[in-house]
């Protein structure tokens, strides 16, 4: 089953970052990296990350630089399943739909209770991978069962055809 | 004379950890005065984009911070300098929003001290 190790924070604003990193290192079991830019981040790709946390706005990081729409396309086309959590200043919700249309698992806006959401939303995403594995457990039960009567279907009809059983039981 | 600032999300936090909280105040003491000079600048040259774009950035900072009423007003600034609306007003608001910063940081740095 996939787990949640590796965790990216891409955001320019550098408090915000930190802030983050170290509300989350609280866990041990995750190793977190820190990129001030979108550029940074799809570079290190090759790490594959689990989960990015990523800045919407990086107006700071100058005109050119990528935004967090392009980034979140470039993760998603690189890796579909790292799940991208978008971070903004910004309360509105046709921000949040348009981000979630490429494919952004959810939408935190940089709150106080920002850090306790993000939080929360790694523990849906381990919560939903748990759910994903178990029912590819159940999944591969049912096609194992499936075989296994299968045969079993199969050499009754052939013992049936030799006659080494029979519709009539011994005891009738 | 009420205090400009209000750490209790700040103190919360960083759990009480001092070197925690002084390392947030100083990366905002670093950071926000040049901040404000570029939106007064921007206000200057009519550069409303700019000024939106700066104000946006600076927003959760100051709400980190707990500068009293100064997310309303970075808010308004935001808004107005975005839309275009009632531009005539945000002279004053930068203003009141560099003057309340201005206290806000005095008080900071009074904190790190």
């Amino acid at each position: 089953m996939k787990q949640v190790k590796t965790i990216f924070i891409v955001d320019d604003d550098l408090m915000q970052s930190s802030m983050l990193q170290d509300y989350l290192s609280k866990y041990s079991t995750f190793s977190i990296h820190v990129f001030s830019s979108g550029e940074e981040c799809i570079k290190n790709l090759s790490m594959n990350p689990d989960i990015v946390f990523l800045d919407y706005n990086f107006d700071k990081a100058g005109s050119n630089a990528m935004n967090g729409i392009d980034i979140l396309k470039e993760i998603k086309s690189a890796k579909p399943t790292t799940e991208v959590i978008m971070i903004s200043g910004q309360d509105r919700i046709d921000v949040a739909v348009n981000t979630m249309k490429y494919g952004a698992f959810d939408y935190i806006v940089k709150s106080e209770s920002s850090f306790h959401r993000a939080e929360n939303v790694i523990f849906n995403i381990i919560k939903r991978l748990k759910l994903q594995g178990e029912a590819s457990l159940y999944k591969k039960l049912t096609i194992t069962f499936g075989i296994a009567l299968f045969i079993m279907i199969v050499v009754v009809i052939i013992l049936y055809k030799k006659g080494v059983i029979t519709n009539n039981p011994g005891w009738m | 004379m009420a205090k400009a600032i209000d750490l209790t999300f700040l103190t919360s936090f960083t759990g009480g950890n001092q070197e925690k909280k002084k390392k947030y105040i100083n990366m905002f003491l670093s950071y926000c005065p040049g901040q404000i000079t570029i939106m007064n600048e921007h206000l200057s040259a009519g550069n409303y984009d700019g000024l939106r774009a700066t104000a946006h950035a600076l927003k959760p900072q100051i709400i980190y911070m707990g500068i009293q009423g100064g997310e309303e007003l970075i808010k308004k600034i935001e808004n107005m300098a975005g839309t275009r609306t009632e531009v005539e007003k945000l002279p004053e608001m930068l203003k009141n929003f560099t003057t309340l910063s201005e206290e806000a940081i005095k008080e900071l740095k009074a904190e790190v001290e």
